[in-house]
């Protein structure tokens, strides 16, 4: 016999499939409570069990009905404390559960699953600690004797025609008849018409078995399935006869409420087994029947004595439909479906609570996941209000429209825009759902996994109730279930490891998700062994994935996340627990694509952390709007970083060219440059600023401040800097038609990050950040990559929504690399490499509690302590007795405005050595050392005895400029010393290269301390200028690598590749030097490396090198 | 041109909206019409088929705008006062087809439609049912679905 899906199966279906889908945490639950079995729990999951057998039931879907009948009997057991659920009992009923899960999604083919071995599995369990089977059968009223009696009753299946035969069919329920009866009980015997009496009047099946079973007991009951069997398969039976045997104590006269049939019929057993017709016996005979059901559907399962005639009929047509039926039946089958709509389309308009509960399109079958959603009846009924509001907000703008009244518009048009508001929220919250959907299975992946694995692993879960749009949910859940594996199969260690570890043997994994900043946070911990960050890099080396170098310059943070690169697998090797090596990065870009943030964290030995960031919902979301040749673009929020806005003044030094790519310097880092225009092919165009009118744009590097066909393009080539003066003179005429872009124009560029790359995209403007809703492009449009979608701007006009991974595609930005993470590991070593070639020493201390100061650390000498009382104020000067000696002190507001020290019995003397003599500054503690990349500000906050600023720590930290500051107070001192030491004389000088202000300042001071003159500059360019201008003084060349414009490397090359030059020796200044750097430096003809603060070295050095020259 | 003989053999007769595509007469359905209209303020998009005009707002859909010069292997279609977009729904997507000048609505009997030449005008064949002939004019019908189908 096949099994047909129609609307009431689909019904049983999805409310079957609901049940299961709680069942089995409860199970889960009841084996953790053990002997303390929990009677509402138990209760709870015996009802889903005893449910979704009566439906089956009804459908003549036998296996499934056999195997709830066998859950249940164990369930009736423990709820009774006559069985003790352990593991082997929830193992087999879980297996039940699955198995009926897999019957439940393809119902047509269950009863052709072979399911003996699993009954008879449970059969035993239940047998094996079974002691009184006639328990059950002594109350008529339990469920687990009516569901015996149902199955014996379902599977005798060969029912007769008449009523007055009924016993025949139910030869099983004599004895339940009996007894009922004798319990004082009515019995009936109803005849139903499931699709009629129940379906089409929105009934839920479930919700009408529920209330018949909770007013008395169904003894019997058969369904007449042979004679509806369909021979096509389009064929949708019009009716679905069932005969009940019914025990309840509701009397003849109040049955018909219960059922809503009509009382024709409804047949009573008398004592002696016999039938009586009650629409003879009831004294008032009214068709129960609501006034809304149709006509047809009153009349619908016929006269008792003919329950069968249609579908005979119907059986004999086949394929050609029901036109010879009796009249109603036709009307009904051929309107089906239509029918079905009408009815839900008017209960829709009458009240939600109806219409939710027959949501289901009809006819469809749920093989897809979820393809109906239930949404609370208080939520569509506010929708209901908000729709009605928003058709008065039209009617008042209309109306406001004719009258042209301007207030009445706009009074209208607020409304309607409140409304809007509110109805996208409620719509958007009828898509949320919570993620205890997702989270709800992983007790019990977590448990058999780790059962498996002889592990022992304890799931927490929190913020189950936490709300995502329906479809992240669904996205999330296989990226999810892949990282709660991976904790368990990688993460967790075994027992008798984690003991050996001093942690206890029951690993621990939370799963928690909670909102944050109007993102959805789940994160993913266990507290098992941790990732080992060196094996991960050895890993990732021997699969070629990053090279040495790269692995060298990796922070451990860095390390860990190198799982996430395609093609890396921890696993040793492969398992079916963990997958084939196509784990994590697939995990990453999956919900990367849900614009979704991974980050891992892991502590060796103490666990692993796996923080996701996603947003709440796909639809709607936050953008940056931006123009470029003309049109305008939406860059989603969560691919943007920032935004950077480079001052025309500054767009030739900031933009620089690497190969034919560009980059602009972010912060220290280099920023690949794409053009928004470039990528998706059309014309640049730029603002002019005065005529506020769009010009095409023709420049060919973004640094290009003017056309190459000016008169002035031959002189400029010859100079770069000449482009500046050029523009410092703007009397000189330019062709207007010519320019490329106007000197004033800045620079707009959106920095965005696609997965684990940056880049900047230039684009013409930056507009405001709006919410758009994103709306898909026609199908012409599929291969048009680099777009997420379109949306519609506030004007009409219609924007495209970027996708800038695709851009970075189209852009080749990661052709280079063979992959994205690779590439980014690329960057962040050279960042690191940088970041080392500025390190510098720092003494951090204080002078006011709350202002930081900070000074290079190898200038200081020592530093003591000296009490209050110990300072002596000896002829308006403060010193204090050290060594012997007066040591002279002072202290920072001396000279600089800022605060002064503070008031403590005792101090720190920080002690200098300069001009050679000692003195002390003073100041409070705490001191502390710190060795960091500083980017000295040596303008905003500079004065007399301050260098400048920096961050350090967190702290505006201000650099002392020891050397201004004992120049201020004792000049003198410097003017003996320059006396003392100036063996050479004042010709030689010595020209000094360096790009960072703080260098120069400290570096010239040291070698000007020693008698020589420095001649400053601030590049290569610069310094082979001057080299030119003071070719005779110049005795001796130092100069920094890194700079830019001519770097010291060209600078080295430059001099001694010129005959005039050549003799001059040259000596590189470095925090940093690599061998492959020296190497390089050999070959260019540099004499000597020196660490740019090791002043005594320095100093040696040039001495040797003077004097040798 | 099969799907246009069936037709022819089905008789009965057709209503169809004739247009100009450059100067080429063209018709369809009538029935495949849902509105047509003269909106200009058309979003290019940047790397789509040159056939793609680009995309516009029609009452909060996104219909993609579709070239039917160049898609029927025609001049680019400029914007002028004639120019038409003929929104038609096909598999459940608005698309708006970008004509030069509406033309008349003109009853056809599918007898006397013949089959289509080779080329029309400078039109590939392929993209007809048939060819109609009234007095003074002779009307390619297209088949929408070979016009609108998404290959480059």
């Amino acid at each position: 016999m096949s099994i047909e899906i129609d609307e009431t199966m689909q019904i049983f279906i999805e409310e079957s499939a609901e049940h299961l889908a709680d069942i089995e945490n409860d199970f889960l639950a009841i084996e953790e409570g053990g002997a303390d079995v929990d009677e509402d729990l138990i209760n709870k999951v015996y009802r889903a069990a005893h449910s979704i057998k009566g439906g089956a039931g009804f459908m003549g879907l036998t296996n499934i009905q056999n195997l709830t009948h066998e859950m249940e009997n164990i369930l009736g057991k423990i709820r009774n404390h006559e069985m003790v659920p352990n593991g082997e009992i929830i193992n087999h009923l879980l297996k039940a559960a699955d198995t009926l899960r897999e019957m439940i999604s393809d119902v047509t083919t269950s009863n052709d699953v072979d399911v003996s071995a699993l009954t008879a599995d449970l059969a035993a369990i239940s047998q094996g600690t079974f002691e009184a089977p006639q328990d059950a059968d002594s109350q008529p009223q339990d469920g687990a004797s009516s569901g015996t009696l149902s199955e014996a009753g379902g599977q005798s299946g060969e029912p007769d025609d008449g009523p007055g035969d009924a016993l025949s069919e139910f030869p099983e329920a004599r004895e339940g008849i009996e007894a009922a009866l004798a319990d004082g009980k009515n019995v009936y015997l109803i005849k139903l018409d499931l699709i009629e009496d129940v379906q089409r009047r929105g009934k839920s099946l479930m919700d009408y078995i529920a209330d018949i079973t909770a007013t008395g007991g169904v003894l019997a009951r058969a369904m007449d399935l042979e004679r509806v069997d369909p021979l096509s398969e389009e064929f949708e039976p019009a009716n679905l006869p069932v005969q009940l045997v019914f025990a309840t104590v509701f009397r003849p006269e109040d049955i018909d409420d219960l059922f809503e049939i009509g009382l024709q019929n409804i047949f009573q057993f008398d004592e002696k087994l016999a039938l009586h017709p009650l629409a003879e016996t009831s004294t008032t005979g009214v068709p129960a029947t609501p006034a809304e059901t149709p006509p047809a559907a009153a009349e619908g399962p016929g006269a008792p004595d003919t329950p069968e005639k249609p579908p005979v009929d119907l059986a004999g047509k086949g394929v050609a439909d029901t036109s010879e039926t009796p009249p109603a039946a036709a009307v009904r089958a051929e309107n089906a479906n239509v029918h079905a709509t009408h009815d839900r389309a008017g209960q829709a308009e009458q009240g939600p609570r109806k219409a939710a509960a027959s949501k289901k399109p009809a006819g469809q079958v749920s093989s897809a996941v979820e393809a109906s959603l239930r949404v609370h009846v208080s939520l569509l009924d506010s929708l209901m209000d908000l729709a009605g509001e928003l058709v008065l907000g039209r009617n008042q703008l209309l109306q406001a429209m004719t009258s042209r009244d301007s207030r009445l518009v706009e009074a209208a048009s607020q409304r309607i825009d409140l409304i809007t508001s509110e109805l996208q929220e409620a719509i958007m919250l009828t898509r949320m759902q919570a993620i205890g959907n997702v989270f709800g299975k992983f007790p019990r992946v977590v448990r058999d996994l780790s059962r498996k694995l002889g592990k022992q692993v304890e799931l927490v879960l929190e913020g189950k109730e936490v709300e995502l749009d329906k479809t992240i949910i669904e996205s999330i859940n296989d990226p999810l279930t892949h990282l709660v594996r991976n904790a368990v199969d990688h993460g967790i260690e075994d027992p008798e490891q984690r003991l050996k570890a001093g942690k206890n043997a029951v690993g621990r994994i939370v799963l928690k998700a909670y909102h944050e900043a109007g993102q959805v946070n789940i994160v993913i911990s266990d507290d098992g062994k941790g990732l080992d960050g060196d094996r991960l890099v050895e890993t990732a080396v021997s699969k070629g994935l990053i090279s040495e170098e790269q692995a060298g310059a990796m922070s451990e943070k860095e390390k860990v996340n190198l799982i996430f690169l395609p093609g890396f697998s921890t696993a040793r090797e492969v398992t079916d627990v963990s997958g084939r090596g196509v784990g994590m990065d697939v995990v990453k870009t999956n919900l990367d694509k849900l614009g979704g943030q991974t980050e891992i964290e892991s502590t060796p030995g103490e666990g692993t952390t796996i923080r996701i960031k996603l947003p709440l919902t796909l639809a709607i979301i936050p953008s940056q709007i931006v123009q470029a040749g003309g049109e305008r673009y939406a860059i989603p929020q969560v691919s943007l970083v920032e935004l950077l806005r480079i001052p025309a003044d500054q767009v030739k030094n900031r933009i620089e060219t690497v190969g034919d790519a560009e980059v602009v310097r972010l912060r220290g880092d280099l920023l690949p440059l794409v053009r928004l225009t470039d990528v998706i092919g059309v014309e640049r165009t730029f603002t002019d600023p005065e005529g506020r009118v769009r010009k095409p744009d023709q420049r060919e590097n973004l640094a290009d401040r003017r056309s190459r066909h000016t008169p002035l393009h031959a002189s400029a080539k010859d100079d770069d800097r000449s482009a500046d003066e050029i523009e410092a003179h703007p009397h000189r005429r330019v062709n207007p038609l010519d320019r490329r872009q106007r000197a004033a124009s800045a620079l707009n560029i959106a920095v965005v990050s696609c997965g684990a790359m940056k880049y900047g995209l230039v684009v013409d403007r930056l507009f405001d950040s709006e919410e758009i809703v994103v709306k898909p492009l026609g199908r012409h449009l599929k291969n048009s990559k680099g777009y997420a979608g379109a949306t519609i701007m506030g004007d009409g006009r219609v924007a495209l929504i970027l996708d800038v991974s695709h851009l970075a595609h189209m852009a080749r930005l990661n052709s280079v690399e063979n992959s994205e993470r690779a590439m980014d590991i690329a960057e962040s070593a050279e960042k690191a490499a940088q970041l080392k070639a500025d390190r510098q020493s720092m003494l951090i201390f204080k002078c006011a509690e709350d202002e930081h100061f900070a000074v290079p650390i190898n200038l200081v000498e020592r530093i003591e302590k000296v009490e209050g009382a110990h300072i002596e104020q000896v002829g308006g000067k403060r010193v204090m007795q050290y060594r012997g000696g007066s040591l002279p002190l002072f202290c920072i507001d001396e000279v600089a405005q800022v605060k002064p020290l503070a008031d403590h019995d005792s101090h720190l003397v920080i002690v200098f050595s300069l001009a050679g003599r000692e003195l002390g500054l003073l100041a409070t503690g705490p001191v502390d050392a710190v060795e960091m990349a500083i980017e000295v500000d040596g303008e905003t906050l500079r004065q007399p005895g301050i260098m400048g600023s920096a961050i350090i720590g967190g702290h505006t930290t201000l650099m002392v400029d020891v050397y201004e500051l004992v120049q201020t107070l004792n000049p003198d001192w410097f003017a003996e010393s320059e006396a003392m030491r100036e063996p050479e004389g004042t010709d030689t000088a010595i020209l000094y290269a360096e790009d960072s202000a703080f260098f120069r300042s400290q570096v010239k001071r040291f070698i000007e301390e020693e008698g020589y003159r420095v001649i400053e500059a601030k590049d290569g360019v610069v310094a082979w200028e001057l080299l030119q201008e003071h070719a005779a003084e110049v005795a001796l060349v130092a100069t920094d690598i890194e700079m830019p414009n001519m770097d010291g490397f060209a600078l080295t090359e430059k001099i001694k590749g010129d005959e005039r030059f050549a003799h001059l020796p040259v000596i590189a200044l470095t925090t940093l030097a690599s061998d492959a750097d020296q190497a390089r430096g050999k070959a260019v003809g540099i004499d000597d490396y020196q660490i740019k603060l090791d002043r005594e070295k320095l100093i040696t050095s040039i001495r040797a090198m003077l004097q040798n020259a | 041109m099969e799907y246009g003989r069936q037709e022819a053999q089905k008789g009965g007769s057709v209503e169809l909206a004739t247009f100009y595509v450059a100067d080429a007469l063209c018709g369809m359905d009538i029935l495949n019409v849902q509105e047509i209209n003269k909106q200009t303020d058309i979003t290019t998009v940047p790397q789509a088929p040159g056939y793609v005009k680009g995309i516009m707002n029609l009452r909060g859909q996104i219909v993609t705008i579709i070239d039917l010069g160049r898609k029927l292997g025609l001049a680019q279609t400029g914007f002028a006062d004639k120019t038409r977009n003929i929104i038609v729904n096909s598999r459940g997507e608005y698309i708006g087809l970008l004509v030069s000048e509406i033309s008349d609505v003109i009853e056809a009997q599918w007898e006397a439609v013949d089959a289509p030449p080779a080329n029309i005008g400078q039109i590939q064949g392929e993209f007809f049912k048939g060819v109609f002939k009234t007095d003074d004019h002779l009307i390619g019908i297209l088949d929408l679905e070979r016009v609108l189908a998404e290959d480059a």
